[in-house]
């Protein structure tokens, strides 16, 4: 393999763990609610405008600006679940996916009016800039990003599959009647899921912001890309999940050497919905939509 | 059924009295308002034309499709490209592009029903038709791809479709279109067996196959016309802002407006998403008026209209029109009773279908 | 008139219903009754054509019509109603029944005045304006019979039609049943309501986990042993609702 296409499956892979990260979120939502939420890259961009406004000069403000901007979506996805979601989960019909769809332009032209500049980030907060060897070269914030994602993903599965509160998650996922049945108390589940998924988008969006300047424009396309991560990953496991984030990833990298700019993006939208066509039954028959 | 007037029922004399007065309205707007202000009155009736022709497919039959943002750009593609490029005719240009967003539509949901997709891949796998289209439109020279098609014809007059000071004449086509398409989908919805099926299909399909009707023709069928209307006001707006580019009119934006103003207005309603199309007009002019900085104008319209349709679905409303059809039957509920007796006028359950559709 | 064959269906394994045999002739009531989870609304929607059989065929007037798409089987005038309403309930009654006149009338005018006919039969015409959502439940079964039977079907297969309806209510449906059955349509009934079937059945066809244990008049199948142990040593046919649907509808499936 030449060095090109080396720097390009790592760098693949470790935006690929990131995207997972996002998509976690998403799918934990998903899955124990059944609730499709499109605000869910806006989240992220919680994070990433929250650590752009906190500037942190050090590895120490980065980290401690990450918690914040934690804290901060966990706050807000715990309203959004409270008062816009919740109220709202019984009725089914489409109102759940218009909801956050719209809950979704209000944070895009609430940042745009916010930050009018496009485009902005932060100096690298690590001490070191990045690591080269035989010709390959992949900057440390790349390298962080990738291996605090994984490691936040594992963090999540074991949660989920060895912690009491993921096994409530689990319960609530696999059978709403069961769970009420042994006690559980469902809302509460809920918005401690939400809360957790919007804490992980906003984490993944803080260590995204050193490596992709921030837009409002990124919130749909992070959405798009943390759905394209679920459908794929499917409704299995979690580490589906993370198996369809990687791929997410090296496809962009790879295929960025073949198409150009925004046909790239065009070719991700249609391989997309080919996606939908084929494996609608991943995700399909749950959701609560119909 | 057969025998309805305009007159019958409390609602209806409020309604016939509101539609007679919105239309001496808008006829008469022009000749009140200075050029800028008619500009100001074609927007609005562009975006309630658009939010009316999505609501054929997305409020009548359900279908929350967002494909439509499509439509609308490839109505203002086509005569960009055929009118302003080759020398067509921006009328038959307009023909061209609303064919082609009907068959875009008809494949569409064709394919979403021989793949079984549910409502919410309906909207993602719409939304992902759009933002492949738009990286097309941005990437390829003939479309424009990044700078955009101007039109730098010098021609005016209705056969140019193209008036360079007075968007008076715009103003009036836009309205024609609109009150054209309003009647013609009233009639469609009450009086064809096309259109009253599509209520069925919306709220039980399985139902609605038992009495005859066939599910996934009927849907691909509301989906084309729905979708070929709809790129009638893209190319209205091309003609009248003479520039088209793949952020001006094909954007996942106008998609999510298009949905978000039908439900606040009412979906499956007729009048519901004209009311919310020049309402979110007034919000826009509104904000103009009080100096907000341009750029944030439709920052804070889009803001306006994503709350006003939180507040609408969070609050279990159906939209305007429902809420004033409500209000209507809740202020004349003492003298007529509905005929069982037992329930109170429907306050909380408005008919889908509703303004001189009758049915309902 | 109608003929099922060895009709067999399973989901994932689960044999739901296996070689299940009758005719339903012209003009006669033909009920399937059995206890919860015997199959019988599987059986309606298969030969609806809801879902298709694994197994098995259905025949219309001789011909095969196995499998069909139910928009098909309502145009070869297979009509049919359902349990549970609950999605409709924004629809309006007279568009409902006038939606299903569209089989026999051409045109707005004759589907209209064919909706209005069926609905002043039924009694229902000043329900008219009402949605489904806000007529009683008694009235609504009536609006899903009138919506059966506007389409002049060949044969109509009633689905519970008298769940949840007062004694007083189950007899002025039987009536209605009784006087489409002698124009001469094909009416299949599952039925819960021991009244009713008393009252409509020339042919009983009993289910039980899928399989069919019992087939004949009322008097001949209420003796049967296996029948009765069926139904837990409840008597048939003693007027009361035997262990009914549950209380709760239930979404149908799609």
């Amino acid at each position: 393999m030449s060095s090109t296409l080396v720097q390009l499956v790592l760098t693949g892979l470790l935006q690929g763990l990131l995207y997972s990260l996002i998509g976690l979120g998403l799918y934990l939502v998903f899955s124990v609610m059944r609730v499709v939420n499109f605000a869910h890259g806006y989240l992220v961009l919680i994070g990433m405008y929250g650590v752009l406004v906190l500037d942190p000069q050090n590895l120490l403000d980065y980290a401690v600006a990450l918690v914040i901007v934690a804290v901060l979506a966990a706050g807000v996805g715990y309203a959004v679940e409270r008062f816009l979601i919740e109220p709202g989960l019984d009725k089914g019909g489409h109102s759940q996916l218009v909801i956050t769809l719209s809950l979704g332009i209000v944070f895009q032209y609430t940042f745009q009016v916010l930050f009018p500049d496009p485009f902005q980030t932060i100096a690298n907060p690590w001490p070191w800039d990045a690591v080269t060897s035989g010709g390959v070269t992949i900057s440390v914030p790349r390298i962080a990003a990738g291996v605090i994602s994984l490691v936040l993903g594992l963090a999540v599965s074991w949660l989920v599959y060895r912690t009491r509160a993921g096994k409530i998650m689990r319960a609530c996922s696999e059978s709403l009647s069961g769970a009420l049945h042994v006690g559980v108390h469902v809302p509460r589940t809920y918005r401690t899921t939400f809360v957790l998924g919007a804490a992980l988008a906003a984490v993944a969006g803080g260590l995204l912001l050193p490596i992709q300047p921030v837009s409002p424009l990124l919130g749909l396309e992070l959405t798009v890309k943390a759905f394209i991560v679920v459908v794929i990953g499917g409704s299995g496991a979690l580490w589906g999940t993370v198996v369809a984030g990687v791929l997410l990833g090296l496809a962009e990298a790879v295929g960025s050497l073949y198409a150009p700019g925004s046909l790239a993006t065009s070719l991700v939208y249609a391989l997309f919905f080919l996606v939908i066509l084929l494996r609608p039954q991943g995700i399909v028959s749950s959701v609560r939509t119909a | 059924m057969t025998t309805r007037g305009w007159f019958d029922t409390p609602l209806r004399r409020a309604n016939t009295i509101v539609v007679v007065l919105a239309l001496a309205v808008a006829v008469v707007f022009p000749l009140f308002a200075d050029a800028a202000l008619t500009g100001v009155g074609f927007v609005a009736l562009i975006y309630a034309i658009r939010n009316f022709t999505w609501n054929i497919a997305g409020g009548f039959v359900g279908l929350l499709s967002l494909a439509h943002a499509s439509a609308f750009g490839v109505g203002a593609f086509a005569v960009a490209v055929l009118a302003w490029g080759h020398g067509w005719n921006p009328w038959l240009a307009m023909l061209v592009g609303a064919l082609a967003a009907a068959v875009l539509g008809l494949v569409t949901s064709l394919v979403m029903s021989r793949f079984g997709v549910n409502a919410f891949f309906y909207a993602l796998g719409t939304m992902a038709i759009t933002l492949a289209l738009q990286g097309v439109a941005a990437s390829w020279d003939l479309l424009g791809a990044a700078t955009g098609l101007q039109n730098l014809g010098a021609e005016q007059g209705f056969a140019a479709l193209q008036w360079f000071l007075d968007p008076t004449p715009f103003y009036f086509i836009a309205l024609t279109f609109l009150v054209l398409v309003t009647v013609g989908t009233a009639l469609m919805m009450r009086r064809t067996r096309f259109g009253r099926s599509l209520p069925f299909i919306r709220e039980d399909p399985v139902m609605a196959a038992s009495m005859g009707v066939p599910v996934v023709r009927n849907q691909a069928l509301a989906m084309a016309i729905s979708m070929g209307l709809t790129a009638v006001p893209g190319t209205l707006m091309a003609q009248y802002v003479q520039f088209v580019s793949y952020d001006s009119v094909l954007t996942l934006e106008i998609g999510v407006a298009m949905l978000v103003g039908t439900i606040i207005g009412g979906a499956g309603t007729l009048a519901g998403p004209i009311v919310a199309g020049i309402g979110i007009a007034a919000v826009e002019e509104l904000l103009r008026g009080l100096e907000v900085s341009s750029a944030n104008v439709s920052s804070y319209t889009q803001i306006v209209y994503a709350v006003l349709v939180i507040a609408v679905l969070r609050f279990g409303a159906h939209g305007i029109v429902p809420m004033w059809e409500s209000a209507i039957q809740r202020l004349s509920a003492p003298r007529r009773r509905p005929p069982s007796g037992d329930d109170p006028p429907l306050v909380s359950n408005p008919p889908p279908v509703s303004l001189s559709t009758g049915g309902g | 008139m109608l003929r099922v064959e060895h009709l067999a269906k399973s989901f994932g394994g689960l044999h739901v219903l296996q070689d299940v045999d009758f005719d339903a002739a012209a003009g006669a009531v033909t009920a399937l009754i059995g206890p919860n989870g015997a199959g019988k609304s599987t059986l309606v929607n298969l030969i609806g054509g809801v879902l298709r059989p694994d197994a098995g065929r259905v025949l219309l007037d001789g011909t095969d019509v196995t499998g069909l798409p139910s928009a098909r089987m309502f145009d070869l005038g297979v009509a049919r109603t359902f349990q549970v309403s609950g999605n409709v309930a924004q629809l309006n009654v007279f568009e409902s029944v006038a939606v299903a006149a569209y089989r026999q009338a051409r045109g707005y005018r004759a589907a209209n005045a064919m909706a209005r006919r069926e609905l002043e039969r039924f009694d229902l015409w000043r329900y008219r304006d009402e949605r489904l959502g806000s007529v009683p439940s008694a009235t609504l079964r009536l609006v899903d019979f009138a919506r059966g039977m506007v389409s002049r079907p060949k044969v109509l297969l009633l689905d519970e039609l008298m769940a949840g309806l007062t004694p007083h209510e189950v007899d002025v449906v039987v009536e209605q049943v009784r006087a489409c059955r002698d124009e001469g349509v094909a009416i299949v009934m599952i039925e819960h309501v021991m009244q009713a079937v008393q009252a409509l059945a020339d042919h009983v066809v009993v289910l039980n986990q899928g399989r069919m244990i019992a087939s004949g008049p009322l008097s001949e199948v209420s003796r049967d042993p296996e029948v009765i142990s069926a139904y837990l040593g409840a008597p048939l046919g003693d007027g009361t609702p035997d262990a009914g649907p549950a209380p709760h509808p239930v979404a149908k499936g799609t």
